[in-house]
């Protein structure tokens, strides 16, 4: 197994945090969960909203980064994705 | 004239071979567009082996489809005055298939076996040299078998090759559903079974057409049951 983790699994780890937290995150809270720093996590989020995996709100002056349909969905399809690999003993 | 060939297929069997082969390359050609995938996420070579793998091996199995039915289509059209043991024209081509068959099934195989070997026994190269050791063994006993058509000939050599390394997989998926206990893993072990089985069988296919027939829905089964897995894991 790589240490390191992809580029991949970054975006998975940041879409899995925001949906635990009720599907919405600031962006301070991102940066510690997701364990990156702030200028590399802007390059993510960018790519997220980018592909409406998640979007921008503003909600009571505050800048919140919430989970989309799209974005829930993906997450139950590397879900699938993850059982098929681990049925063949390589997990994912 | 050469010799009869060394299998025997009833002929109410003619066909469903083919459909089955074709069956068994749609499913590998699915689990290689998943392990693709999984791939894209994992970054993981063990991934990358599987995706290899699954499709080297319906490539090769779609080639048997193709050819058989072709095969086939052109003995019922000249029936009665042909005759399927003999080799004509159009068996000549059904044997550089099958040649072609086992080199890529043997390349996928080794890829399997490369996605289950731990990286410290990994030995570099292994579909080339496996493949090496299986054309060797061909130019070795090549004096041997001179009167016969040297493709189909061989197919108890592949077939023992390729059930070996299938008890193999078998064995590292038994080890893997041991550890799970879950259903999808022992459902994997049993698809590999089957597959060993297959080519177990198919060895015997001399002896009777039955064993043409068993090996070859075990190899159904196999494939069938790889698909299960999948259908599964979406339903959930």
């Amino acid at each position: 197994m790589n240490s390191r983790r992809t580029k991949m699994q970054i975006y998975i780890d940041i879409l899995k945090n925001l949906q635990r937290s009720n599907g919405r995150m600031r962006k301070t809270h991102i940066v510690y969960k997701a364990n990156l720093t702030h200028s590399r996590l802007k390059e993510y989020l960018d790519f997220l909203i980018s592909k409406e995996f998640i979007e921008e709100k503003y909600i009571e002056d505050e800048t919140f980064f919430v989970i989309t349909e799209k974005g829930i969905k993906f997450l139950s399809d590397i879900d699938k994705l993850r059982k098929i690999s681990d049925a063949f003993g390589i997990p994912l | 004239m050469p010799p009869i060939i060394p299998i025997i297929i009833p002929i109410w069997f003619y066909g469903f071979d083919a459909v089955m082969y074709m069956i068994s390359s749609l499913i590998g050609f699915l689990l290689s567009f998943y392990f693709h995938k999984i791939y894209s996420i994992s970054s993981e070579k063990r991934h990358l082996y599987l995706f290899w793998g699954f499709l080297i091996l319906s490539f090769g199995l779609l080639n048997l489809s193709i050819i058989d039915a072709y095969s086939y289509t052109t003995f019922w059209q000249c029936k009665p005055l042909c005759n399927l043991g003999l080799l004509d024209q159009t068996f000549d081509i059904g044997s550089f298939s099958y040649f072609l068959y086992f080199g890529l099934s043997i390349i996928a195989y080794a890829l399997l076996m490369m996605a289950y070997i731990p990286q410290k026994f990994k030995i570099p190269n292994l579909p080339i040299w496996l493949l090496s050791i299986y054309f060797l063994v061909i130019l070795i006993t090549l004096p041997l078998r001179s009167g016969e058509i040297v493709w189909y000939s061989y197919s108890i050599f592949f077939d023992l090759i390729a059930f070996l390394m299938m008890i193999f997989i078998s064995f590292i998926n038994f080890i893997n559903f041991n550890e799970n206990k879950s259903i999808e893993p022992l459902i994997v072990t049993m698809s590999f079974f089957f597959l060993s089985l297959f080519h177990l069988i198919h060895i015997f296919s001399s002896i009777s057409g039955w064993m043409y027939v068993y090996a070859h829905v075990s190899m159904l089964i196999s494939f069938i049951l790889l698909l299960s897995v999948v259908i599964k894991v979406k339903k959930k």
